[in-house]
């Protein structure tokens, strides 16, 4: 394991500043910003220090990463002794990717390091792959048998991607409207749950009764593996509005409600799945993205893939399901044993399909 | 401050008002005490004491800058340290007492340190009968967090606590309060009331320009043959001129089909979804001999135009390009000043929902 390349992995595609040092597959720090200080630093508390404010951010997160990673090796680990440089370049969102590509060519440069410019979905995609500090982890490369079908669920994300292999991906699904996780964001929202809310939506729908609203399950007839989550949405919006003409949702209401709608939102996710599985005969299935932390989601898909007797893989490391560095780092390694290497007019493609 | 002997209290066999005495006079010294509550074992100190936070900082180890709820008996209370908006006092109705945490925007009554760095501070009211007891006699909030450090199990024995605790956490506690196994209930949910108020951005009303149409449509494909149909109108246009859309319309009015239907009109052969998330999609797409582009921007999640001009939207103001804004509501003063200067075709598009199936649409030309 001591031979395996150390890469410092940076994410700047969207609301987050991350950062992590990977030695091969696994993880020695993940650090997000909301994670680190910037207080102290700034002599005081920072009375609102707006998202997506990168160029405050990128330093520090940066040096904690190598702190907590030295912490790990419990040796000092400085910039000059990783082996490689990789940094999210699409997709997202252009004036954020720019502040993490331009600190990973400056770091680059300065430091002599190869640049690996990583496709963001390939970082979720390959997060099941991370190996905790002690080099565990739900599975282990050499045992990824292809064909492998990957599920992106997050906030931004919701594709299904085929591997034929490492260099072969291609999506052969994905939302025509809202990402998923967008809609449990929103769905809270209506719910009176905050924002952003998935993950509350997703406690409360534990303690409901999925049968008591009646929620269309959208695409469930298209033949593609298309899916689309806005219709389900606005299925919501308008029966919660319509009770809220005359009352508030009792604390019931809003957990069945959040109920019905997850349970919706899986069956589609289950219909897609299965669909692809019979189309493209899949070894294994890995699925990626901060929705695939929900407990029922998890189950719902464990069903199918059981359904199919197929092995299903989910991301285990805390702060790996959300956009962070370490799964950056993680894919990266794919292209530093190919050699392939970005030079200093790395940009950011904000569209970045997968090819 | 000589140190405390720590006492460890079994609920069964003492009695509560005995308990309640013993912790109230723990804590008033500025002492920790760790509590049982619905969820696991928390470790508390009076929140209004900055010595007490100090030590529970330095009990939980957890870097500066990480937030530390409270505890209090209610929204009465709560109020005293945190601004409550309608949907946090809904949740407190509605939810609580029950394992919930609330993030509302700091009164800053309290020590910072409690806070997160955005200015907002976690409120919980515990559904467990002899810590609001505890605290309606105190008069005081507590802290509100875990009793295990930062990695460590979660608590919920006291010997599984204590077998995780180092010499010198073990002993900066003063009181225990044993209540014995407790239900392994996870932790509590979080819910953020502070991101969602109605900011800046995203309403207003337009009512500009010259209507060019006003219209009732029945279903998404309509929708979407209704942006096709005035993409085309203009498309020829675009050769000289870029052109902008605002939509001031609500949730699920079906902005994104209409936009839909635009991009198949430019001949845009990727899938146009929801650029929320990432806020601002860009598109290409064949015009004459040349290349087009289209951008769709949403604005849902930005709470300022501070926000918005850190988009730099005017690189894109040139023939050719056209861009789509969701939620432009009260963003068109400053779209409309920063595209004044420009040969721009400015449409503004409100979408009215009137039933189930039905919207109205109004189009303006400025």
């Amino acid at each position: 394991m001591k031979n395996e390349p150390m890469i410092l992995g940076i994410d700047t595609s969207c609301d987050e500043t991350a950062a992590s040092v990977v030695q091969g597959m696994r993880v020695l720090s993940n650090v997000i910003s909301s994670q680190v200080e910037l207080h102290r630093k700034y002599g005081g508390v920072v009375p609102s220090v707006a998202r997506r404010e990168h160029e405050l951010r990128i330093d520090p997160v940066i040096k904690e990463a190598l702190r907590n990673a030295g912490k790990i090796l419990e040796s000092k680990i400085g910039l000059e002794d990783l082996d490689a440089i990789a940094v999210t370049c699409g997709p997202g969102l252009a004036i954020a990717l720019e502040i993490g590509i331009t600190k990973a060519k400056e770091l680059a440069l300065q430091y002599h390091k190869p640049l690996i410019g990583v496709n963001h979905m390939e970082g979720h995609l390959y997060s099941p792959l991370a190996l905790n500090s002690k080099g565990k982890g739900p599975i282990k490369l050499n045992e990824v048998d292809f064909p492998v079908l990957s599920f992106l669920l997050s906030g931004g994300h919701t594709e299904l991607v085929l591997l034929k292999s490492h260099d072969d991906k291609s999506i052969v699904g994905q939302t025509v409207d809202d990402a998923i996780g967008e809609a449990f964001d929103k769905v809270a929202r209506m719910l009176g749950l905050g924002y952003p809310g998935g993950k509350v939506l997703s406690d409360m729908a534990l303690k409901g009764n999925a049968q008591s609203f009646k929620l269309p399950i959208p695409m469930a007839k298209d033949p593609s593996l298309n899916m689309s989550f806005s219709g389900l949405k606005t299925a919501v919006y308008y029966q919660v509005k319509e009770i809220e003409k005359v009352r508030q949702l009792s604390a019931q209401e809003v957990m069945d409600m959040a109920a019905c709608f997850e349970k919706a939102a899986i069956t589609q996710l289950q219909i897609k799945l299965k669909k692809a599985i019979k189309q493209y005969n899949p070894k294994m299935i890995m699925v990626g993205g901060g929705v695939s932390s929900s407990v029922r989601v998890r189950a719902g898909l464990r069903r199918v893939a059981r359904e199919f007797s197929l092995p299903i893989y989910f991301p285990s490391l805390k702060n790996i399901y959300t956009d962070n560095g370490a799964m950056i780092a993680i894919a990266a390694n794919f292209k530093f044993r190919n050699k392939e290497f970005s030079d200093q007019a790395l940009d950011r493609q904000p569209n970045l399909d997968l090819a | 401050m000589k140190s405390l002997v720590m006492i460890r209290l079994d609920l069964k066999v003492k009695k509560s008002e005995e308990i309640l005495k013993q912790a109230i006079s723990v804590l008033n010294k500025g002492g920790i005490i760790i509590y049982p509550t619905e969820t696991c074992y928390g470790v508390g100190v009076r929140a209004d004491l900055k010595e007490a936070v100090t030590k529970v900082l330095e009990y939980k180890r957890r870097p500066e800058g990480k937030a530390v709820s409270i505890a209090v008996t209610g929204p009465d209370m709560a109020d005293r340290y945190v601004d409550l908006n309608q949907t946090a006092l809904d949740i407190y109705s509605r939810f609580l007492p029950g394992p919930i945490t609330v993030i509302s925007s700091s009164k800053h009554k309290l020590d910072k340190r409690l806070e997160a760095e955005d200015g907002t501070l976690g409120v919980r009211v515990p559904k467990y009968d002899l810590l609001l007891d505890l605290i309606k006699a105190l008069d005081a909030p507590i802290t509100a967090t875990s009793a295990n450090s930062a990695g460590k199990r979660t608590p919920y024995s006291i010997d599984i606590l204590l077998s995780d605790l180092s010499q010198s956490q073990r002993d900066s506690i003063a009181l225990i309060i044993d209540a014995g196994e407790l239900p392994h209930n996870p932790p509590s949910s979080v819910i953020d009331t502070t991101k969602q108020e109605l900011k800046i951005l995203r309403r207003g009303s337009f009512s500009v320009g010259n209507r060019i149409l006003t219209e009732e449509i029945h279903s998404d494909i309509l929708m979407q043959k209704l942006g096709a149909r005035i993409m085309s109108s203009y498309k020829s246009l675009l050769e000289t001129r870029p052109m902008i859309v605002m939509f001031n319309a609500d949730l699920g009015a079906g902005k994104t089909q209409f936009i839909k239907g635009m991009a198949q009109e430019l001949g845009v052969t990727q899938i146009v979804n929801s650029p929320t998330f990432i806020i601002m999609k860009e598109y290409e797409f064949p015009l004459r001999q040349d290349k087009g582009r289209l951008i769709h921007l949403d604005a849902w999640r930005l709470e300022s135009v501070q926000e918005l001009k850190k988009l730099k939207l005017e690189q894109y103001f040139k023939p050719k390009h056209v861009i789509a804004v969701e939620w432009a509501g009260m963003a068109r003063d400053y779209l409309a000043q920063i595209s004044s200067q420009k040969d721009l075709i400015r449409l503004y598009i409100e979408i009215e929902y009137l039933d189930l199936e039905k919207r109205k649409v109004a189009i303006y030309e400025e």
